[in-house]
């Protein structure tokens, strides 16, 4: 009868118990909306970087990351691409040549990473191919093509089909000059890739550099990559002498924003919670205090107070049970709406896009984070609930029963 | 048999600022199947007398023996547990949970000593029978006068078959025709049960009702008579 004796209570007092539960529905039903826009901030922008710039792993010579220079490079690359492919959970894989050059137009000239690609590979693991706005993928140019970033073209006073020289050094230490033509300008979402990156045939690059096969890079794009630890394991045992970096350690400030929004979150239902126990304190000693009379009849016919306890405590659950399935069910309903509509931020999207963020964010929360609120309310109203219970379990029965 | 005994109760409250003397030295012993009046003017310590025996609050000085255990031995949790199932209360408000019905007021008691539901329920359904409630027994406490309301009270205070019943000026708030109905209640349980009951009082109607009337006066028993006649 206690729950029965609970339930009663909780509506005796409508409006408060209204209040108090309308305040725990609209606080989830933000929280999830914050969480899931935050996660769906977040997907696109990492899936992003991973898409089109790091792919899910890298391969290094070990001293390459130190210094950057085309001796530092894997040997037999192109057969070990080829090998690492085999695995199937692998989806693609490339090998890249990195040459750092003076890039020279007819109008300036500025310094410049030249990757050196596979156009066939490249597009299966960064699906480069998409992110051209004008011109072709290579194709346009007959002779040493070249793709080039919107900003770097400006920055050149360069348009389709412009003449460009690449300078730099080869193995054995000359200077080398080469001309390339204009095939496409793309618009990456990494203002580093748009601005100081420009990628030319492999061939046309390795012709210079006094070894046809040279690879400076071995990129590759997993199918499942929550696996990605297996993967890495197979990819060392085929270059055991070589650095197999995830992405993660490949590009630390992505993962460190994974985690920043991971402590937003945290922060955000943190406070929320915090708030949610005074509200909860307030309401039920408020219904302790109208009582006391009653709870001391109560004590004094005998019930003991771990049953008075327990009373007060499931009179507060109640609350946060009522509560949260309101609450989940709207924020659910919002997010679902919005992850298949869209969120759009054209509004502030300059901003955005300066920094590789997309500009119409889909929404999404894992089934991970209803769990975590909803225990998060279940303790909340427990940890609110023991002040109130012990404020209860505190009177003595005939003094209560004195007060009018 | 002996279902109470008092001996030299003294009660002060405040002992270390204004002290009261509520009681000062009060000894007497009830026993079984007596319907007992303890009367006196507002602040002689009639409550303070019943919650002492009741086990609701504990003596400054003397000793309380209930069927033959000592209280002041007993812990809070020994002492509810006692309450339960020895002592049935009835007070002069506040005795009804309003969230829950005349049948379920009755039966939370017999819960809380761990019987059945189908018992509970049986009787349950036979006391409000017994204090003239039938059909009531899904009405709330807010649905039902004050006169019912205290009968519901009585029939959930027999409910847990207590040694006694305490009740503290039980008919306070009610009016002369609701005040003679539980009276006459309750001396028709006393009669036919035997069931023990010590009520207080200053209203002249219900003591005329009593078959041992305790008279306290500024703390200390003044007359103690034991009427022969039934009224
Ligand atoms: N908790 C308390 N604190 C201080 N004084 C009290 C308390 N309870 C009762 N008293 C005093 O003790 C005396 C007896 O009170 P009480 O037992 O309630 O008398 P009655 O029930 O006969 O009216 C009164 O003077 C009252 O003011
Ligand atoms: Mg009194």
């Amino acid at each position: 009868m206690l729950f029965t004796i609970a339930w009663r209570n909780v509506w005796r007092q409508k409006v408060r118990s209204l209040v108090i539960i309308g305040a725990m529905v609209v606080g989830l039903w933000g929280l999830i909306f914050a969480i899931g826009f935050m996660s769906g901030f977040m997907d696109s922008y990492l899936s992003n970087a991973l898409k089109y710039e790091y792919s899910h792993i890298q391969v290094h010579h070990p001293d390459f990351k130190q210094d950057q220079e085309i001796k530092y490079n894997i040997k037999q690359g192109i057969k070990k691409v080829a090998e690492i492919v085999t695995d199937t959970n692998v989806k693609a894989a490339t090998h890249r040549t990195i040459v750092n050059a003076m890039i020279g137009s007819a109008k300036a000239s500025s310094g410049v990473k030249v990757l050196g690609v596979d156009s066939l590979l490249e597009k299966e693991v960064t699906s480069f191919d998409q992110l051209i706005t004008d011109g072709t993928y290579f194709k346009s140019v007959k002779r040493n093509p070249l793709l080039i970033g919107e900003k770097l073209a400006e920055k050149l006073k360069v348009k389709l089909r412009s003449k460009i020289v690449l300078t730099f050094q080869n193995l054995e230490g000359e200077i080398v000059s080469e001309a390339f033509r204009v095939a496409g300008i793309f618009n990456a979402k990494s203002p580093i890739l748009n601005e100081t990156v420009v990628m030319v045939n492999f061939r046309d690059i390795n012709k210079n550099l006094g070894d046809k096969n040279l690879v400076s890079e071995i990129a590759v794009y997993l199918n499942d990559v929550d696996k990605i630890e297996e993967s890495q394991e197979a990819i060392s045992s085929i270059l055991p002498d070589y650095r197999v970096e995830k992405w993660d350690k490949l590009a630390p400030e992505l993962s460190l924003i994974v985690q920043q929004s991971k402590t937003n979150v945290f922060i955000l239902v943190t406070i929320f919670m915090t708030a949610l126990i005074f509200g909860i304190i307030n309401t039920m000693l408020m219904a302790v205090l109208e009582r006391i009379k009653e709870l001391g009849m109560l004590m004094a016919i005998g019930m003991n107070r771990i049953k008075v306890f327990t009373m007060i405590i499931i009179e507060t659950i109640f609350l946060g049970l009522v509560a949260c399935p309101v609450g989940l069910f709207l924020g659910h309903l919002t997010i679902s709406y919005f992850n298949g509509n869209g969120f759009d931020l054209s509004d502030y999207s300059q901003g955005l896009e300066k920094f590789g963020y997309e500009t119409v964010i889909y929404p999404i929360i894992s089934g991970n984070h209803y769990f975590m609120l909803s225990m998060g309310i279940f303790i909340t109203t427990i940890v609110a609930s023991i002040y109130p219970a012990l404020k209860a379990i505190k009177l003595k029965p005939a003094e209560a029963l004195r007060k009018i | 048999m002996k279902v109470i005994e008092a001996k030299n109760i003294t009660k002060v409250y405040n002992a270390d600022k204004v002290p009261v003397n509520a009681l000062r030295g009060v000894s007497f012993s009830v026993d079984k199947g007596e319907f007992t009046a303890i009367v006196g003017p507002s602040g002689c310590g009639k409550s303070t007398l019943l919650n002492i025996v009741g086990g609701l609050d504990s003596p400054s000085e003397g000793e309380i023996t209930i069927d033959g255990k000592d209280l002041s031995n007993l812990k809070e949790n020994k002492l509810i547990d006692f309450r339960l199932n020895k002592i049935g209360f009835v007070f002069q408000s506040y005795n009804l949970i309003p969230v829950l019905t005349a049948k379920e007021n009755i039966s939370l008691i017999m819960e809380l000593q761990g019987l059945s539901k189908k018992a509970r329920d049986d009787r349950a359904m036979e006391l409000l029978k017994a204090v003239g409630l039938e059909g009531k027994e899904h009405k709330k406490p807010s649905e039902l006068s004050g006169g019912q309301q205290q009968r519901v009270a009585v029939a959930r205070a027999l409910a847990s078959e207590p040694s006694f019943i305490l009740a503290d000026e039980p008919t306070a708030n009610l009016d002369s025709v609701s005040t003679n109905n539980l009276l006459d209640i309750m001396a028709e349980m006393n009669r036919e049960k035997g069931t023990t009951f010590i009520f207080s009082t200053h209203d002249q109607r219900v003591i005329n009702k009593a078959r041992r009337v305790i008279k306290l006066d500024d703390g200390l028993i003044v007359s103690d008579d034991n009427m022969v006649l039934n009224p």
